[in-house]
C-alpha cells in the first residue's frame, strides 16, 4: 500500500485533473458557466496548481521516485510542469476572444484543456513506460478533440482527423517498441529498464534494436521530427489558431520531456547506438523544416515548419548528453514557449472570420497600421531566428556550443547553415510588415486587452531571456538529468 | 503441451506487420483505424507473452491499461469521422485534401 | 555494428516482401472490379436485403460508443475483485475514486442529452 504522501507529490495532477472534470460537469448545467466564466475558473484552477507544484517542489530537495518506482520528482518534472503550465494559462487567454467569436460551447474546451494539461504534468513525472504512455495519451486524445473542435469547419475537422490517424498509429508503434523493450529487460521501469537493456545487449538481444527504434519512431511523432512530421503543418494549420500555440509549446515541450527522460534514463545504456539515429533525425528536421519553410504563404504553415527546425534544433542539444547540452535545451524550449506563443498570438490578433489574414500578404504594411504590433511581431520573428539581444539567441548559442563540445562539429554546421536560410523566410514577414503599403490604411484595434497583454508579456520575456539569461540558466540547471550509461 | 514462447511472439509480429500495412496503405478512415487497433492488440499479444516468460505482472498491467486507452482512442477516432462525415459525406483520406498532406 | 545486421537483413525481407505482395496483388487482381469492393461484404457473403430496408438511428451509434467505453472500463474491476482481501480499505477507497470519475464522464453524457432516445 502506497504512502499517502505520495498522493499529496502528485496533487498538482489531481487538482488539475479535478478543475478539469469539474467544469466539464458544470459546464452541462444549464447553460453552463459561459466562456468568460469558465476561463476564469480554468485560469484559477491553474494557479492553484503552480502553488501547489511550489509546495511540492519546496519539500522534494533531490529526487524522489513514487508508486513503487512509476513516477519520479526531481528538478527536470519540476521545471517541465512549471513550463507546461505557463503555456496553459498563455492558451486560455489567447483562447478567451477567440472562442467569443467563434460560438461553440466553451465548457468543455477549457475543461480538456485542463485535462490534457494534466497528461502533460503527468508525461514530465513519469518514469515508467506505462505510466508515460498513458499520460501520453491522456493529453493526445484531448488534443485530437481539441484541433478538431470547430467541428463545423472544414479545416478543424480534415487537421483533427489527420492528428488522430498519425498519432493513433505513432502511439502503436510506440507501444510495440515498448512491448519488445519489455520482452528484452523483463520491467517497464525506466532505471530498471536501462540495466535489463545493458545484459540483454551484451546477449546480443535482437530485441533491443528493434524495441528502441520502434519506441524512438513514436517518440520523434510526438515532437515532429523529420520524417515524422508530416502531420505537423496540416494540423497547425487546421487547428483553431490558440490549440496551434497550444500544441506548438505545450504539447511539445511535454514530448521533449518525455523523450529526454526515455532516452536519457533508460535507454541511457545504449548511448552509442542511438546517437547516430538521433543526429540523423536531428539534421534532417533543421534541413527539411527551414527549406520547406521557405516556400510557404501561409504563417501558421510556415510556423509550422519552423516548430519542425525548432524540433531538430533542440535534438542537437539532447544529443550531446552533456550537462550544458541538457540546460541548453531546457533554457532553449523555456524561450521558445515564449516567441511561439507570441508569434501565434499575433496571427491571432490578425485572423479574422473564416481564415483571413494568415498569408504573408496580410502583414503588408502593418508598421503604419499599428507600429506597436509591428515591433512586437520584430522581437519574435528575430527571436526565431536566433539573433541578439534575444532569448533565441542565447539558446541556439547555447546549443551549437554544446554540440560541438561533444563532438559534433558538422550538425552544429548544419545548424549554423540552416538559421542563415530561416533568416530569409523571418524577415520576408518584416518586409512586408516595413517596406509594403497595406491594402486598407485603418489602424489595427487592439480590441483583445487579453491577446495584447499575451503579446506585450512574451515580448518582454523573450527581451529579459536575452539580455538577462543568468537567472533563467540557473532554472535550466535546476533540471538537469545524468544519461544512465555515462 | 504448451504453445512455445516464440510462436506468440511471432503472432504479434505478423498482427503487427498486417496492421502497420494496412494503416499505411488503406485510404478509408475506418479501415486505418482497423488497422491501427490489430496494431495495438499485437503490441498486448507480445506483452502477455512476456509477461509470461518473465513471470512479472508488469506486462499484463499494461495490456489492461492499454485496453482501456484503446477503446477511448476509438470513441475519439468514430466520432471525429462522424463529424468528418457529416461535412463531406466521405471519409476517404484521399478526398479529404483541403490541407495538403 | 555488427548486432544491426539482421535489423538491415529485417529491412530487406520487409521490403521485398511488401513488394512482392502488392506486385502479386496487381497481377492477379481482376481487372474491374471495383463494383464488388462496393458490396457490403467485400468477403464474398451476399447480402440479404438491403440495408436501406432496415435503417436504424443513427442515434444508436452514440450509445453503442459509450456503451464500448464503460464497458471497457471495467477490466479494472475484476484484477480488483479478485485481490479485494488483500488491498482492503486503501484498494476499496481507491476503487470508488475510479468509479467516480467515470459517474462524473456518465452525469456529463446525461445532463448533455446523449441518452435521450429520440
Amino acid at each position: 500500500m502506497p504512502d499517502p504522501q505520495e498522493f499529496l507529490l502528485l496533487a498538482p495532477e489531481i487538482l488539475l485533473a479535478s478543475a478539469g472534470l469539474l467544469l466539464l460537469l458544470v459546464g452541462t448545467i444549464g447553460r453552463g458557466l459561459g466562456n468568460r466564466h469558465s476561463a476564469v475558473v480554468a485560469l484559477a484552477s491553474l494557479f492553484l496548481t503552480a502553488i501547489d507544484l511550489y509546495a511540492v517542489g519546496r519539500s522534494v530537495p533531490g529526487s524522489r521516485l513514487l508508486f513503487h518506482g512509476t513516477f519520479v520528482i526531481d528538478g527536470f518534472a519540476l521545471f517541465w510542469k512549471s513550463l507546461i503550465l505557463i503555456a496553459t494559462a498563455l492558451t486560455i487567454l489567447l483562447s478567451i476572444r477567440y472562442m467569443e467569436e467563434a460560438g461553440y460551447r466553451a465548457g468543455e474546451y477549457y475543461a480538456l484543456l485542463l485535462l490534457a494539461s494534466s497528461g502533460m504534468l503527468l508525461m514530465a513525472s513519469g518514469y515508467s513506460l506505462l505510466t508515460i504512455w498513458i499520460a501520453l495519451e491522456t493529453m493526445a486524445l484531448a488534443s485530437y478533440i481539441l484541433a478538431g473542435y470547430f467541428k463545423r469547419h472544414l479545416r478543424s475537422n480534415e487537421a483533427a482527423l489527420k492528428y488522430f490517424i498519425l498519432g493513433a498509429l505513432s502511439s502503436g508503434i510506440l507501444l510495440y517498441g515498448i512491448s519488445l523493450l519489455y520482452g528484452a529487460a523483463g520491467t517497464v521501469q525506466l532505471g530498471e529498464l536501462a540495466r535489463g537493456l545493458e545484459l540483454a545487449r551484451a546477449q546480443g538481444s535482437l530485441l533491443v534494436p528493434l524495441g528502441w527504434i520502434l519506441l524512438s519512431a513514436g517518440l520523434f511523432f510526438k515532437v515532429a521530427a523529420v520524417p515524422f512530421h508530416i502531420w505537423t503543418p496540416d494540423v497547425y494549420v487546421g487547428a483553431p489558431t490558440p490549440i496551434t500555440a497550444y500544441l506548438a509549446a505545450a504539447s511539445k515541450a511535454a514530448s521533449f520531456a518525455i523523450l529526454i527522460r526515455i532516452f536519457y534514463e533508460g535507454l541511457g545504456t545504449l548511448y552509442g547506438d542511438w546517437k547516430w539515429i538521433l543526429a540523423g533525425v536531428a539534421a534532417a528536421s533543421m534541413i527539411w523544416g527551414n527549406v520547406a519553410a521557405l516556400i510557404q504563404d501561409n504563417v501558421k504553415r510556415m510556423l509550422a515548419y519552423s516548430s519542425i527546425a525548432h524540433a531538430g534544433y533542440v535534438l542537437m542539444g539532447v544529443l550531446a548528453a552533456s550537462e550544458i547540452g541538457l540546460w541548453s535545451v531546457l533554457y532553449y524550449l523555456l524561450a521558445y514557449t515564449f516567441i511561439t506563443m507570441g508569434a501565434f498570438a499575433m496571427v491571432l490578433l490578425l485572423e479574422r472570420r473564416e481564415y483571413a489574414g494568415e498569408t504573408c500578404a496580410d502583414y503588408a504594411g502593418l508598421a503604419q497600421r499599428s507600429p506597436f504590433l509591428a515591433a512586437m511581431m520584430v522581437i519574435f520573428l528575430v527571436a526565431l531566428t536566433g539573433i541578439p539581444p534575444t532569448g533565441g539567441f542565447f539558446g541556439k548559442v547555447y546549443l551549437f556550443a554544446a554540440a560541438v563540445q561533444a563532438g559534433w562539429t558538422w550538425l552544429a554546421a548544419v545548424g549554423v547553415v540552416t538559421s542563415a536560410i530561416s533568416l530569409y523566410y523571418y524577415f520576408r514577414i518584416v518586409v512586408y510588415m516595413y517596406q509594403t503599403d497595406s491594402a486598407e490604411a485603418t489602424p489595427v484595434p487592439l480590441r483583445a486587452p487579453a491577446l495584447v497583454t499575451v503579446i506585450t508579456l512574451c515580448a518582454v520575456a523573450t527581451l529579459v531571456l536575452g539580455l538577462y539569461p543568468e537567472p533563467f540558466i540557473q532554472i535550466a540547471k535546476s533540471g538537469l538529468l545524468v544519461v544512465a550509461g555515462r | 503441451m504448451t504453445v512455445p514462447l516464440s510462436w506468440y511472439l511471432i503472432l504479434g509480429a505478423v498482427l503487427f506487420a498486417i496492421g502497420a500495412v494496412g494503416a499505411l496503405t488503406r485510404r478509408n478512415g475506418i479501415s486505418i483505424f482497423l488497422s491501427i487497433e490489430v496494431m495495438l492488440n499485437a503490441a498486448n499479444l507480445t506483452l502477455i507473452a512476456y509477461a509470461r516468460q518473465w513471470e512479472s505482472h508488469a506486462g499484463q498491467v499494461v495490456v489492461f491499461f492499454v485496453m482501456a486507452v484503446a477503446a477511448a482512442e476509438a470513441a475519439v477516432g468514430l466520432a471525429l469521422f462522424i463529424a468528418v462525415f457529416r461535412q463531406r459525406h466521405t471519409i476517404d483520406l484521399n478526398r479529404i485534401n483541403l490541407l495538403r498532406w | 555494428m555488427t548486432s544491426y545486421l539482421p535489423i538491415l537483413v529485417f529491412t530487406l525481407v520487409a521490403v521485398l516482401f511488401l513488394t512482392a505482395a502488392l506486385l502479386a496483388a496487381r497481377l492477379l487482381r481482376h481487372a474491374g472490379s471495383a463494383s464488388m469492393n462496393l458490396e457490403p461484404y467485400e468477403c464474398g457473403n451476399e447480402a440479404l436485403t438491403f440495408a436501406h430496408d432496415h435503417r436504424f438511428s443513427i442515434r444508436y451509434y452514440l450509445i453503442a460508443v459509450l456503451f464500448v467505453i464503460f464497458d471497457v472500463e471495467t477490466v479494472f474491476l475484476f484484477p480488483w475483485a479478485v485481490l479485494f482481501d488483500q488491498l482492503a480499505l486503501f484498494g476499496f477507497i481507491e476503487m470508488m475514486v475510479f468509479l467516480a470519475i467515470l459517474v462524473v464522464g456518465y452525469v456529463y453524457i446525461w445532463n448533455r442529452g446523449a441518452l435521450r432516445w429520440v
